[in-house]
């Protein structure tokens, strides 16, 4: 039996105990088993616990192993998955009541890669039903309840990954699979303090993943340190036939060599973040603090800002019309209703009235946009800046309540700081690290590394970096 | 024309703002001109505006569900509104198939 210290251990670690047999790949499974089944109600992490096909799994692998044949550093580990991919014999809710009793035929080619690479299916985790779909009113949006923060359980654990946020550093999987549209991955990431990576569009198939948005959805993954997200990458990344806008490139990134200076002559554009009476001071500090550490590590930082747009509305617009058209018939049978959160049932009904034409400016804007921030990857490696202004809300605050007298007034002419959006309406891979807490309520604060189309091995390296001189991502919640 | 088939010297660059402007006055004259020849037949075959309903609209919506769907119709056509181009040039095509393009690399600028 392998205790909770093993359990917290990341994947690199863990995968250099089970080549050197320390470490049985069955009992570490079993090890997480009892932990998702203890813990995972508690923190409204999962959906189903695939017990029984983990353990042939870990066998098979245990077996392997023993024999001699090593697939590579994923070889015996536990995982899970966002239940918006699809398992074959195994239900995948798309976190949405109407489909509760869905069961797929097949496995999403990313589930194919893993099994290939090794690794244990222990869970299917909880999500914001339909990934958010056209908005919701809070973190209980979900046929599987709200996922809570494991280092503060009245938080939420960010979404629509949510299961995977709260599940990852609570240790009840070795690393989990997220997706992101418009923040999915990055949010969860920052709030619960995980490592997680938006890849670059495109380089991780979709097929079999639940469909929101055919141009904005991207899987990553969500781990307990960047190097982690590297290895995990390698495994998933890749052309696939069935998915025909993945990329036709290899991707690799292994650890490098440890140095004293391994930022040293690299260049950063630094958002600072908004200075407004209603900013967050302490993650204002963190970032600071996580600036002065990236200049010990030798980068030039300087400061900068984005070309001005309205990120979140054409990232929204963009995707809410995909979203209509893909769940139309949600809405014409009239099971929209069924689903748990009335602010996202009003989101797809308003939405099958976005114009084609509002659509397609949107797309005309994009163009635009990926060739400035292209532009901006001609003087610097990435950009940085707070994942999100905050830390993550009360589980009982509502997103739709009208924003208090104090709060931020929407921007008149455009954004400048919003990386979360605009990195995704131009395909760019961001990973978000933990670089911080608050002192009161003890809430994870995230900084994220955003890189050029196509760099996801820049954005690793610099959050890879970040960690080798810090600990925040080896913080343990209380549970 | 050029010898990469590109026309040039009569091809004047217009704005969105004066394409809209040429553009919009046939879009006014095109409705009274249809209206001359084919009033009798519009009227049989124009089916009528009840008929025309967006998906969802049937759906059976409690007083709380309505309200919420059209202050959530109002709220986006709001936000849309801000993001309408009036300033994108005029050939400015959208991002139709969407990949992203790898830049060389050694192509940056500036150090």
């Amino acid at each position: 039996m392998v205790g909770e210290d093993v359990l917290y251990l990341s994947v690199q670690e863990l995968s250099e105990q089970i080549r050197a047999r320390k470490i049985s790949p069955v009992e570490l499974t079993q090890g997480y088993l009892e932990r998702l089944e203890k813990l995972g109600a508690k923190l409204g992490a999962v959906a189903t616990i695939t017990r029984d096909v983990a353990l042939v799994q870990a066998r098979t692998a245990e077996k392997e192993i023993s024999g001699g044949r090593t697939r590579g550093p994923l070889h015996g580990i536990p995982f899970g998955v966002k239940d918006l991919l699809a398992t074959s014999g195994i239900p995948t809710t798309w976190g949405a009541p109407p489909f509760k009793d869905q069961v797929f035929n097949y496995d999403a080619t990313v589930i194919r890669k893993l099994r290939a690479a090794g690794a244990v299916l222990v869970a299917k985790l909880a999500m914001i039903e339909l990934a958010g779909g056209c908005g919701y009113s809070g973190g209980h949006a979900s046929l599987q309840g709200a996922s809570r923060c494991p280092f503060n359980l009245d938080y939420w654990a960010g979404g629509s990954s949510s299961g995977p946020g709260a599940a990852v550093p609570a240790a009840l999987v070795g690393f989990a699979i997220g997706s992101e549209t418009l923040g999915s991955i990055l949010a969860p990431s920052a709030f619960s303090a995980c490592s997680g990576i938006r890849p670059t569009y495109g380089r991780v198939s979709r097929h079999g993943a639940m469909a929101l948005s055919w141009t904005m959805d991207k899987l990553g993954p969500m781990c307990r340190s960047a190097v982690d997200c590297g290895l995990v990458l390698n495994a998933i990344a890749g052309r696939d036939l069935l998915d025909p806008t993945s990329l036709d490139q290899t991707f690799a990134w292994w650890p490098p060599q440890k140095k004293s200076k391994p930022l040293g002559g690299k260049r950063i554009g630094v958002l600072q973040p908004a200075t407004t009476p209603n900013a967050n001071a302490e993650a204002a500090a963190a970032f600071s603090q996580a600036l002065e550490v990236l200049k010990e590590l030798g980068a030039k930082l300087e400061d900068t800002e984005l070309p001005e747009y309205f990120y979140q509305i054409i990232g929204t617009t963009l995707y809410s019309a995909e979203a209509a058209s893909i769940f139309r018939p949600l809405v014409e049978n009239g099971k929209i209703l069924e689903l748990v959160d009335e602010v996202q049932k009003a989101g797809f009904i308003a939405a099958m009235q976005i114009p084609a034409a509002d659509y397609l400016d949107t797309f005309r804007l994009r163009a635009e946009i990926m060739a400035k921030l292209g532009k901006m990857f001609e003087t610097y490696d990435v950009l940085v800046a707070l994942t999100y202004p905050g830390p993550a809300p009360k589980l009982d605050v509502d997103f739709g309540a009208p924003q208090r007298p104090s709060a931020t007034p929407p921007p008149q002419r455009g954004e400048t700081k919003n990386l979360v959006a605009a990195g995704n309406i131009a395909g760019l891979p961001a990973i978000s690290v933990p670089c911080g807490f608050t002192a009161k309520e003890n809430l994870p604060l995230g900084i994220q590394f955003c890189a050029d189309a196509a760099r996801d091995d820049v954005a690793i390296e610099f959050a890879a970096a970040y960690q080798s001189v810090t600990d925040w991502h080896k913080r343990r919640p209380a549970l | 024309m050029s010898e990469d088939g590109r026309m040039e010297g009569k091809v004047k660059r217009m704005n969105r703002r004066e394409f809209t402007k040429t553009v919009g006055g046939v879009a006014l004259a095109a409705p009274l001109l249809s209206r001359v020849g084919a009033a009798a037949q519009s009227a049989a075959q124009t089916p009528a505006p009840a008929a025309i309903k967006p998906p969802g609209a049937d759906l059976p919506l409690t007083p709380e569900q309505q309200e919420r769907v059209r202050s959530t119709l109002e709220r986006d056509a709001r936000r849309r509104a801000q993001i309408r181009p009036s300033a994108l040039p005029y050939d400015l095509e959208p991002a139709f198939v969407f990949t992203v393009r790898q830049r060389p690399r050694g192509a940056r600028k500036g150090d």
